[in-house]
């Protein structure tokens, strides 16, 4: 039997746990990078203060790193207890791309970070700026293993359900890694990652400017951060624009969610900027819409539909029914294995088979499902819309105000003004903690949007669960609140120590002390 | 400073792992962790109704 609670429970502690795990990971993306390009200038350009803001951001990338090591750790050890239904079910494809990320990409990284802080003055230059850019093509590489295997979750390819072993096993690890849905998800990850990096870079030098303090290293390490920034943040967007074409062709419910797109508009539809979805109306209040926009993001073009969540529920139901044939043949198949009716019915609604399964919570005689268990469960497939909706809003907003922060320190930067304007340094300080918002944002709007799915159209969420108590649950939750609150708390400790005693700035550097910013 | 960034990331980093273990050997270990073969999950997914009926 599976008890909701223990359901609730073990997804409260995933979520928490991932989104916990990437307060450390963005940063790491960006600042490797940044790292590696302030290095190579320095060996290009020979001038120690490019040195120095390599070894400076290194301090603060060496402290995130070392707090955020380890912290996604967690997540496996409730694969095998939380989820061991789900391990069980679909292990041979998921595991795969997150033991390569382990032994191939965390070891190149892990490695390479060490030569990074310890070779500096035992290699040559050029020497360590290759260690320097390992260390951030490792970061990334850990990346795209994990998104790979999060991609599949979105996306299954190259992947088949075996009667015989009752579980999902690898047809084509090609597809698996050449997934659309997990390359987009990749890049617009990892460019999110560059994003909060050069934020994070931009803040804290902005706060060097406005204390008066190390300028000439501040608006250089700024400059760096606002064009790398600034490439960053168009990234982003638009390859957060692929993301949701991938999704607009594979994940149609979690597209409609989001747009809280209740019916099929004629085409191309418009988009819904902002209004109040009510999901128990179906309907959104107050809707501002702008025409044809969504059409052409999601579609690309101005002739194909965006179904709408009442019309994707309709052919949800149809699915369901399907699976009910292919669950049924299913069944004649293992005490009959050379049945050949059954054969013929598994092998036309096998892919619907996942549907089938919507309904074990609410029957265990699936085959008997009554057609109103059949429309709960269809409804069952449409995510929490208003949250979505939201959620998705803010992710963008941050995004455009990103593009704008970027530009115009680009701007200054040009002109040589970075100083000048005390408002833009205490808005760029400020600008801080909202990369790590909307990173966890956009998480959100892929898992969330997800549901009831832990694998898309495959296995449900409440079958994935083990047969664990919910005190245990609890417990060990509480373990994770407690254990990466300190955490968090060390990271914050050590980084605002460490960035308030600055730079080791020598002599080429502008004087320690300059006029704080008056204007 | 170095010297004392070093000290305070080693000590940071074998707490963290001290946690690590106590969380996994508490909650994680193969003692908690449900066996679960082909078998199991096949009844699992295609036997157990949720408790309750419906929500």
């Amino acid at each position: 039997m599976i008890d909701p609670g223990t359901v609730e429970l073990s997804r409260l502690q995933f979520g928490l746990t991932a989104m916990y795990h990437f307060l450390f990971v963005p940063l790491t993306l960006g600042l490797s990078v940044l790292l590696a390009i302030m290095e190579s200038v320095y060996v290009m350009t020979g001038r120690p203060i490019w040195r120095d803001m390599t070894r400076f951001w290194g301090v603060l990338f060496g402290i995130n790193f070392a707090m955020g090591v380890a912290t996604g750790i967690t997540m496996e050890f409730q694969f095998g207890t939380n989820w061991a239904y789900y391990s069980q079910y679909v292990g041979d494809i998921f595991g795969a791309p997150l033991a390569i990320e382990g032994l191939m990409a965390f070891f190149l990284e892990a490695t390479f970070v060490g030569l990074f802080f310890f070779g500096w003055d035992k290699m040559s230059r050029v020497g360590h700026l290759t260690a320097t850019w390992l260390l951030a093509l490792g970061t990334n590489l850990s990346a795209l293993w994990i998104l790979i295997a999060n991609g599949w979750m979105q996306h299954p390819v190259g992947a088949a359900f075996n009667i015989h072993t009752m579980r999902m096993e690898v047809t084509s690890f090609y597809d698996v890694l050449f997934n659309p849905v997990a390359q987009a998800k990749f890049v617009h990850t990892v460019s999110a990652g560059y994003v909060t990096g050069a934020i994070f870079v931009l803040a804290i030098s902005a706060w060097f400017l406005l204390k008066g303090r190390y300028a000439e290293f501040a608006k250089r390490s700024m400059t760096v951060a606002a064009s790398f920034g600034l490439a960053a943040a168009l990234s982003v967007v638009v390859l957060g624009d692929e993301s949701g074409y991938t999704a607009s062709q594979n994940q149609k419910m979690k597209i409609a969610a989001i747009e809280a797109d209740w019916q099929t508009e004629a085409p191309p539809a418009s988009f819904t900027v902002f209004g109040f979805p009510d999901v128990k109306d179906r309907t959104t209040h107050f809707a501002i819409r702008v025409p044809w926009l969504l059409g052409l993001i999601a579609t690309r073009s101005l002739d194909e539909e965006v179904p709408g969540i009442v019309n994707l529920v309709a052919a949800n139901a149809e699915r369901i029914k399907h699976g009910i044939v292919a669950y049924r043949a299913l069944e004649t198949l293992r005490a009959h294995p050379d049945d050949s009716g059954a054969q013929a019915d598994f092998a036309n609604n096998k892919l619907d088979l996942g549907y089938a399964l919507l309904l074990k919570k609410y029957t265990d005689k699936v085959v008997d499902a009554t057609p109103a268990q059949i429309e709960q469960a269809a409804w069952d497939t449409v995510p929490g819309v208003a949250a979505l909706f939201w959620a998705f809003r803010f992710m963008v907003a941050f995004g455009l105000y990103f593009i704008a922060l970027f530009a115009f320190a680009f701007y200054l930067s040009a002109r040589r003004r970075l100083d000048r304007y005390r408002w833009f340094l205490t808005a760029a300080l400020w600008t801080l903690p909202l990369p790590w918002l909307s990173s966890e944002l956009g998480w959100f709007v892929a898992e969330y949007g997800r549901q009831p799915w832990t694998i898309d159209g495959v296995l449900p969420t409440y079958l994935s669960v083990s047969s664990v108590s919910a005190g245990t649950v609890w417990t060990s939750l509480l373990g994770f609140v407690v254990f990466y609150s300190v955490l968090a708390v060390v990271e914050l400790y050590l980084m605002v120590k460490y960035v308030r005693i600055g730079p080791a700035v020598g002599p080429s550097a502008a004087p320690r002390r300059a006029a704080p910013v008056a204007e | 400073m170095r010297m004392r960034l070093r000290f305070e990331i080693a000590f940071a980093l074998a707490v963290k792992a001290a946690a690590l273990t106590v969380l996994y050997l508490l909650f994680f270990a193969p003692a908690h962790r449900p066996e679960i073969s082909a078998a199991a999950a096949a009844q699992h997914l295609y036997a157990a109704p949720l408790q309750g009926g419906s929500q």
